[in-house]
């Protein structure tokens, strides 16, 4: 029994080819060559080839003139009667290809823009992230408020706390990230990992089981704890290559052996909360390797807690309970029974900082399509005014005015669709570019794509398109008089009031839009600049800057302390090198440890403990860091290289500690320490804090503190070689490599990087809404083009007479620039107002400039008024032209 | 001849092919032939609307063939040509024998 095509396939064509039986003749030899097909290549082939051929089949019958040659006549007696409207609409696309590629053509832009758009709103804020029931899983903070941090992390006893009481959660997992220097068990070379430390019952809570080896068991976790590993498939194939035989095997991490029992499955991500550290996620997870219990708020405050709310329990109980156990862990620890946990959906969390960004490019580019309907429209109108004869003529030979407007409708819905199509494969093409150029920031990246989501939205968009450009010409058909568009008394003048006025509209409009968007282009622009030139308080030069972890878990501090010194001084060996320096939070890093600073015996000091006792970033810095940086010291000096010893008991603060608790002196000499220290730290100097957050504004105070004081074994360098060549990260790699090749070495980057990431939101921001501006722009000018020719056209009599009766053609050429400016005066004016309106969407991408900044609404404004008096230009020069004898021949 | 009764060149290709494959003209086989005989790739949709056009000029004429199950139960189509066919057939031979006379050097 031979097999023919899947029926679906067979329908469609049938479907596409029409019901006449010279399409069944067709789809019989294509049935039977499919079945010849078939017998000699797999099925999959066939189908493939039937499909092909079938579109082929549908094309050129459709587009082209295939044997349907029947033309004209017929055409008008099928729209009369029963005939369907669509294949009227072909007939008309078919006789207008040049129209109809530049209606397909605009709306492919504007749907393409929205359709890659769309899909990254679709992969980072609406696609369920990959995990069992992902609705119930949240994210826990401290709420710290008082202490001026909303969000602060769990405590490790609070965090065992949870785990023991919280009856509504089925899972409470305590976890905190590291970074750390993986080695095979072979040897090979180190290279630097995010490492997940969490309960045993981590992924459980996310339903997900490795696809190679085991997960953790119940209790495999705390001090004591076998000591395994679970692999991301990432890590797995960069490192070991995809080796199946990696369960079992050794790996090592900052020295330490552990076993690997487990490699997750490719589409495992486990997505964490930018407060969570680098954005990156985890290479492997292995288990908390110390016991919580009893760490109470003494040790501070350093996991980040997910819980599971149990299935059938009601959220808000579930926050109830929470809050009543804070409440009492408050009312334990320090006596506030109205301390909180903070909570929030792993899902929103995970984009809450996204949100914004990517809601603003969504309201931009519905902009854009908005802006391209009403061009579309416009171009329809036009051509419908010059068809409205043909109309008259087919209405009174018996065609209904219902199925003359369906007719329009059903040719722009396929145009749209066509433009859909168009759009869809460039979005494919947008999407890359868009990912590629995505803020550093952005999470979920790699779940951007164009699937069925983002095509039925498409599609659907299309639609929409199809029906609102089809309205203005429908809305036309509505309005002519037959008898009066037959006798010819609206040829030229009277009845083209209306659609003038529509015309007008549609243009204004897309100038108001244009004007909106561009003004928003300006402000982030200008919030770049200004933030490139924002002094951040450090050098952003082409410092080399690179981040390694010293020695293994058991290593002293005289061993790390002299890995750094040994590395910096041969570092500083390097030809050209000038300065070394090394700290353990570089400028924008966000990796400063927090906690509180006694200056109750300041001269400031307010008497208030929760004022004199603020919180503050540590950081510690060895003595060359300063200069290889670029800090300001604004008093005093920066550390010296005879401190870098043990022992040594001072410390350098920030100019925002300095002007609050030494207000009219000087806090150099001075002591301070942590609340209880009563030896505290000499002040030696002041300087202008080097931001760690936000490039833009000053954040919580900082104090600084030798390396020697406060011994880490993860730091970051600084090499400052001026001009050195492109050699030089791979110096340092060797230089590193020599001095212990178990130690790993991050990505190298440059301070100058550093604050190109920072910008890397603006920078996304500017670069596309700066393509939608010029989109936007261009189309509103062939508006306003179009709309000026067409007046011009139509008063080529009037301006023939003028002519006549002695008018300067360089008199005529202004009136007509005139009526085009004042055409886009009422865009740019709705426009100004509406972006001056709107500024709350942008307020989170604007620096150092308000939403209604003059200069940025000037230069639009002056720019959209350029080019409308370039687009009247040459309709302004055909209209001096126009001779009287042309005018007479008009009438 | 009127411009209605002219012979394009493919259709000139398909008549010959149409009479080359006597009464075993499907539209699948004369499309083979074509490929491999004339060389050239052919469309469908062209193929289709050529037979239609040599059937509205009267050249050609078909006659159905069983259906088989391979088709779906859809007879095919078998096409011959017509009287007509054959006149214009030979008229433009002779044309093209009498403007290639003495060119054989050139047209090899």
């Amino acid at each position: 029994m031979t097999k023919g095509p899947p029926g679906i396939l067979e329908r469609l064509v049938r479907a596409g080819l029409g019901s006449d039986d010279r399409s069944a003749w067709v789809v019989g030899d294509l049935r039977e060559e499919y079945a010849r097909l078939r017998e000699r290549a797999s099925p999959l082939r066939a189908n493939a080839w039937y499909g092909l051929q079938g579109i082929r089949l549908i094309g050129r019958v459709w587009f082209a003139r295939g044997w349907d040659n029947v033309e004209g006549k017929r055409a008008m007696g099928r729209l009369g009667a029963t005939g369907s409207v669509f294949a009227f609409a072909r007939r008309r696309i078919r006789k207008a290809p040049g129209f109809s590629a530049v209606v397909v053509l605009t709306l492919a832009l504007g749907i393409g823009a929205n359709a890659a758009v769309f899909s990254l709103v679709n992969g980072v804020l609406l696609r369920p992230l990959p995990y069992e029931a992902p609705e119930d899983l949240v994210f826990l903070w401290s709420d710290l408020t008082s202490e001026g941090v909303p969000r602060a992390w769990v405590n490790g006893g609070h965090a065992y706390e949870l785990q023991q009481s919280a009856s509504s959660f089925s899972h409470m997992v305590p976890m905190e990230l590291e970074e750390s220097s993986l080695t095979r068990g072979d040897g090979a070379d180190a290279t630097d990992v995010v490492l997940g430390l969490v309960a045993s019952n981590f992924f459980d809570a996310l339903g997900v089981a490795p696809r190679l080896g085991r997960a953790f068991l119940v209790g495999e976790e705390g001090s004591g704890a076998p000591a395994v590993a679970v692999l991301t498939h990432e890590l797995w194939q960069s490192v070991y290559g995809g080796d199946p035989a990696v369960v079992g095997a050794s790996l090592r991490l900052d020295g330490d052996v552990y076993e690997v029992i487990g490699v997750m499955s490719p589409s495992f991500r486990f997505h964490i909360h930018q407060s969570l550290g680098d954005p990156t996620p985890p290479g492997l997870f292995v288990p908390l390797d110390y016991d919580l219990a009893g760490l109470g708020p003494e040790y501070g405050f350093w996991m980040a807690v997910m819980g599971r709310i149990a299935p059938d329990v009601p959220h808000e109980r579930a926050f109830a309970e929470l809050d009543a156990i804070a409440s009492r862990l408050g009312e334990r620890d320090w006596n506030a029974p109205d301390f909180r946990f903070d909570v929030g959906y792993l899902s929103e969390d995970l984009v809450a900082q996204a949100r914004p960004l990517i809601l603003l490019l969504m309201a931009a580019v519905a902009v854009v399509l908005a802006i391209v309907c009403a061009n579309v429209a416009t171009v329809y109108l036009a051509r419908a005014v010059a068809r409205q004869r043909d109309s008259a003529v087919q209405i009174a030979m018996g065609a209904s005015r219902t199925r003359l407007a369906a007719a329009t409708a059903a040719e722009s819905l396929l145009l749209s669709m066509a433009g859909a199509a168009l759009g869809l494969l460039l979005a494919y093409g947008a999407v890359s570019l868009l990912v590629g150029m995505a803020p550093v920031d952005l999470p979920r990246l790699d779940e951007v794509s164009v699937d069925v989501r983002v095509g039925l939205l498409t599609i659907a968009a299309a639609a929409l398109v199809g029906l609102v450009t089809a309205l203005a010409p429908s809305f036309l058909h509505r309005r002519a008089g037959t008898a009066a568009v037959l006798r010819g008394s609206g040829s030229r003048s009277g009845r083209s009031v209306g659609v003038g006025r529509t015309q007008r509209g549609l243009v204004g409009v897309q100038v108001a839009m244009s004007t909106a968007l561009l003004i928003s282009v300006g402000l982030i622009g200008k919030s770049m600049l200004r933030l490139f030139e924002v002094d951040a308080g450090f050098r952003h030069g082409d410092q080399v800057i690179l981040t390694t972890q010293a020695g293994g878990e058991g290593a002293t501090d005289d061993q790390v302390l002299e890995f750094y010194e040994t590395l910096t001084d041969r570092l500083a060996g390097l030809p050209g090198v000038r300065r070394v320096g090394a700290v353990s939070a570089l400028p924008l890093s966000t990796r400063a440890n927090q906690h509180h600073l006694d200056l109750s015996s300041a001269p400031g000091a307010t008497g208030d403990p929760d004022l004199d006792e603020p919180l503050v970033d540590r950081l510690v810095a060895d003595d060359a860091y300063a200069e290889a940086a670029g800090l300001e010291i604004v008093e005093g000096r920066w550390f010296e290289a005879g401190e870098m010893v043990a022992g040594t008991r001072v410390a350098v603060i920030d100019r925002i500690l300095a002007e609050r608790f030494w207000p009219d002196g000087s806090p150099v000499g001075e002591r301070l320490g942590f609340p209880g220290d009563t030896v505290g730290y000499r002040v030696v100097g002041v300087v202008r804090q080097p931001r760690l957050y936000d490039l833009g504004a000053d954040d919580r105070p900082q104090w600084w503190l030798p390396h020697s004081a406060d011994v880490r074994s993860r730091m970051s360098v600084v090499v400052d070689a001026g001009t050195a060549g492109a050699g030089l990260p791979n110096q340092i790699r060797q230089v590193v490599r020599e001095l212990d090749p178990t130690v790993a070495v991050s990505d190298m980057s440059t301070m100058e990087g550093l604050v190109r990431d920072a910008v890397s939101r603006w920078r996304f921001a500017l670069w596309i809404m700066g393509a939608f501006g010029t989109a936007a722009l261009l189309l509103a000018v062939l508006g306003v083009y179009g709309v000026v020719s067409y007046a011009v056209e139509r008063r080529t009599s009037e301006l023939g007479i003028r002519m006549a009766l002695g008018a300067q053609a360089r008199s005529i050429r202004t009136m007509v620039v005139r009526q085009g400016i004042a055409l886009v005066g009422w865009g740019l004016v709705l426009g100004t107002a509406g972006a001056w309106a709107s500024g709350r969407f942008l307020s989170s991408l604007l620096y150092g400039v308000t939403p209604r900044d003059p200069a940025a609404t000037a230069a639009v404004v002056a720019v959209l008024l350029l080019s409308a008096a370039a687009a009247t230009y040459l309709p302004a020069r055909r209209a001096s032209r126009i001779t009287p004898m042309e005018a007479f021949r008009e009438e | 001849m009127s411009s209605k009764d002219g012979l394009g060149s493919f259709e000139h290709l398909v008549l010959l092919a149409v009479l080359r494959l006597e009464g075993e003209a499907r539209a699948l086989d004369v499309r083979e032939l074509l490929e491999r005989q004339a060389e050239r790739s052919v469309s469908r949709g062209a193929l289709y609307a050529t037979l239609e056009r040599l059937e509205g000029k009267g050249f050609v004429a078909w006659s159905t063939e069983d259906a088989t199950p391979a088709r779906g139960g859809i007879p095919r189509r078998v096409f011959h040509l017509t009287d007509d066919g054959l006149a214009v057939l030979r008229q433009s031979h002779r044309v093209l024998d009498r403007l290639s006379e003495g060119l054989e050097g050139a047209l090899g």
